[in-house]
């Protein structure tokens, strides 16, 4: 293990840091929210710098970098709140095509997704998943045409295609009978509504009626549960920027902010709490290390609770600490126009992608169980 | 960056492995959650790490030491406290000695290292005062040179295993006069010598690790003197940034979670142990996550070692903070998952786990309590 960046990785670091501080500073980004659409020319940006690619095999146009390189974008990017569809499109949909074993449709759809010129959505939530991969209502007949309502889907407004898991075979919340298909954009049958969420990003909901799909090879649900994996280490790092961000911009608050005829960061109660709130982020960030360790050297199998013990923790440490951070603003921190709120909003966004808190934590339980039957038998 | 296993570590890891099992003798192996082995066990473990060229752990080749990485260090704890294996005098190697290495003449070295490496010669530290606990410069206790000897007068408390070390480092005022910090001399101190009493202190887990120790005109050799006089403070700050990584105290914390899934097995509520109830599983598996988030925070404070920016040294204090954190609250889960025996003063199940509940309340106010490095974090991260 070595916890320095390299100097490649620095300057990854420093690029996208650049542009957050640039042109991405918190009024730009309140414009583009109030526009309700993201914008393209960010879009060609993280594509010219090469970061739709980092991760990606050389082989298939990428540069051949691991799931880190994404982290170290997703952590910049959460300091910056960016809402573009990073984490939905250039994070979840290239890792499950590249999860997919499926080499025509990577033969497709790699090249234009690393150059920014094509955006590939995943539809795999619905209502009734709550995060469970393997809940899938929709359903795809004998001749691959889908049916039913898809939710939450990151990246899905304006996308050229997208990734569906639907149900071929067996119950609702069967493991087996789940295939992923490509349905394109404009599909006769298929109905795609934006629909806001609480931070300000669109997402869009789904809805197919007996649409047209191309089957991709593989295991479905395997491919998608990788593909999760990448998406639940790039939220966690998008989240330890967020929560580092907020406590900056808090810390700045407490230097200028005066009361009783002096700054009010030299109260110690103000002064515990932001040191409380550096030390449960360091935990945090300390736990997306293991979670990156555990993705790049653990089999599937293991990794799980690994992963969802990240994820629970991680959420609620950044709901705890993007929270107090309001606090130590007063009331300016409940205003729309002030920075600080929108921090704890995409906190309590993430908590709701990929599984809440609650799932995460009975996964992590359900391994303890399976763990101390086996050895007790 | 990169999170791959280092092949090296992992065969080291195979090294004290090996070693353990061939070594380690059963009569030595405890099986309780305690902080210090006896001292007799510590003596005997000693001399087989000695014989096998393993004495110094955490030193440096140069000094006698292993020359292990500060990685080995962590594995070499781990793979100990897995197999039970007694603790090493921890005041001589892991407080002490580095200052010793550091600052002490040739003549000191050689008075006290080999007995360290022998086990022989036991430690206790005497830095706090009635009236200085967090504000240790504050601290009364006076060392005037008289000829060739320092005469030592005054009060030290919470003095851990005063009543078995037999020698103590003391920090003690020389010049009245000068800044509070600058008047602060380190001293080394024979514990029979005449003038010195311990008293006990029975803490709230009802053992006897604490003590009161009072010099009465004690006589101390000036050439016990490390450093030079006034230099004690500098010498503390050196010997209290070693000390962040030990205080997470990680393989106790393993310890408990072990400790928590062999109790959730063979606990019942009924018929149901309790690892098959949703609520305890819950609760332990939630503990398990954060006990890993805190490991890796341990390997990230270590990788640190010997950085002195604000940065790495904030971050010990923020490692103190969530570690002792977690102590405190996997012991009282701990208690709360023997049910009935949980009250009990002398229970069925869980021998010790009450005391070692009741002992880690400490652990949020030793070693610089918890608001202090609150105080830390504020200043070297935000300036306040």
């Amino acid at each position: 293990m070595d916890f320095t960046l390299t100097a490649e990785q620095q300057m990854l670091s420093d690029s996208v840091a650049r542009f957050i501080q640039n042109e991405y500073d918190f009024e730009t980004r309140t414009r583009l929210v109030a526009a309700g659409d993201d914008d393209a020319a960010n879009w060609r940006t993280f594509a010219e710098n090469g970061w739709l690619a980092v991760s990606s095999p050389e082989e298939l146009g990428g540069f051949g970098g691991s799931p880190i390189e994404t982290a170290i974008i997703s952590e910049q990017f959460g300091r910056g709140l960016v809402i573009e569809p990073w984490l939905g499109c250039a994070v979840l949909a290239t890792q499950l095509l590249l999860a997919s074993g499926d080499t025509a449709a990577q033969a497709e759809w790699m090249p234009g997704l690393c150059d920014g010129s094509r955006r590939l959505a995943v539809a795999w939530s619905e209502k009734e998943a709550r995060g469970v991969p393997h809940v899938v209502a929709v359903r795809a007949d004998g001749d691959a045409r889908l049916t039913g309502r898809k939710t939450l889907v990151l990246g899905g407004v304006g996308a050229d295609a997208y990734l569906v898991t639907a149900r071929v075979d067996g119950e609702i919340d069967a493991r087996g009978g789940i295939g992923l298909f490509l349905v394109k954009a404009g599909a006769q049958g298929l109905q795609v509504t934006p629909t806001p969420l609480q931070d300000g990003s669109a997402v869009a909901a789904l809805t197919l009626d007996a649409v047209a799909a191309r089957r991709l090879a593989g295991d479905g649900l395997a491919a998608l549960e990788q593909a999760l994996a990448h998406a639940v280490c790039a939220l966690c790092a998008e989240l330890v920027g967020g929560m580092e961000r907020a406590i900056e911009i808090s810390a700045d608050y407490l230097r200028t902010r005066q009361q009783f005829g002096v700054t009010i960061g030299s109260f110690q109660s103000l002064q515990h709490r932001i040191a409380d709130m550096s030390a449960e982020m360091e935990l945090a960030r300390s736990m997306l290390f293991a979670a990156l360790a555990s993705l790049e050297n653990d089999d599937p199998a293991d990794r799980g609770p690994v992963l969802s013990g990240a994820k629970a923790l991680i959420v609620s440490a950044a709901r705890s600490i993007c929270g107090q951070a309001i606090q130590l603003h007063g009331g300016i921190g409940m205003t729309e126009e002030c920075a600080i709120g929108h921090y704890f909003k995409r906190a309590i966004v993430a908590d709701a992608l990929f599984g809440g808190r609650t799932l995460h934590d009975a996964i992590c339980a359900e391994a303890l169980q399976a763990e101390l039957t086996q050895a007790a038998a | 960056m990169d999170f791959q296993p280092d092949p090296t570590l992992e065969a080291f890891r195979e090294t004290v492995r090996a070693f353990l099992r061939d070594n380690l003798p059963d009569d030595l192996v405890q099986q309780t959650i305690a902080m210090v082995s006896p001292r007799d066990a510590i003596i005997q473990w000693q001399r087989i790490l000695t014989a096998q060229g393993w004495g110094a752990p955490y030193w440096a080749k140069e000094h006698g030491g292993t020359g292990w990485t500060v990685e080995q260090q962590l594995v070499f704890d781990e793979e100990c406290a897995r197999v039970g294996a007694p603790t090493l005098e921890g005041f001589a190697h892991k407080l002490l000695g580095p200052v010793l290495n550091q600052f002490a003449t040739p003549e000191q070295w050689e008075t006290h290292v080999p007995l360290i490496m022998k086990g022989e010669r036991h430690w206790c530290q005497g830095f706090s005062e009635p009236g200085s606990g967090s504000d240790l410069a504050s601290l009364r206790t006076r060392a005037e040179l008289r000829g060739d000897r320092y005469v030592v007068n005054g009060q030290k408390i919470w003095t851990s295993l005063a009543h078995r070390a037999d020698w103590i480092f003391l920090l003690a005022r020389t010049n009245a006069d000068a800044k509070k910090q600058a008047g602060i001399s380190f001293l080394l101190i024979d514990m029979k010598t005449p003038g010195i009493t311990v008293r006990p202190i029975i803490s709230i887990d009802g053992a006897h690790h604490l003590n009161e120790v009072f010099f009465d005109e004690v006589e101390v050799p000036a050439g016990n003197l490390i450093g030079e006089e006034g230099a004690g403070w500098g010498i503390t700050k050196f010997l209290l940034n070693n000390e962040h990584a030990t205080t997470a105290d990680l393989p106790v914390l393993k310890a408990y979670l072990a400790r928590m899934k062999t109790l959730a097995s063979s606990l019942k509520i009924g018929n149901t142990p309790l690892v098959e109830r949703a609520d305890f599983a819950v609760q332990i598996a939630r503990f398990e996550a954060e006990l890993r988030a805190v490991a890796m925070m341990v390997q990230r404070s270590a990788a640190f070692h010997g950085d002195q920016g604000h940065y790495a040294h904030a971050l010990g204090s923020m490692l103190k903070l969530r570690a002792t954190d977690l102590q405190q609250r996997m012991t009282v889960f701990l208690v709360e998952m023997l049910g009935d025996d949980g009250a009990l003063v002398a229970p069925d199940e869980g021998k010790g786990l009450t005391s070692e509940m009741f002992f880690r309340r400490a652990a949020t106010i030793y070693g610089g309590s918890n608001e202090v490095q609150r105080g830390i974090v504020a200043k070297l991260m935000f300036g306040f």
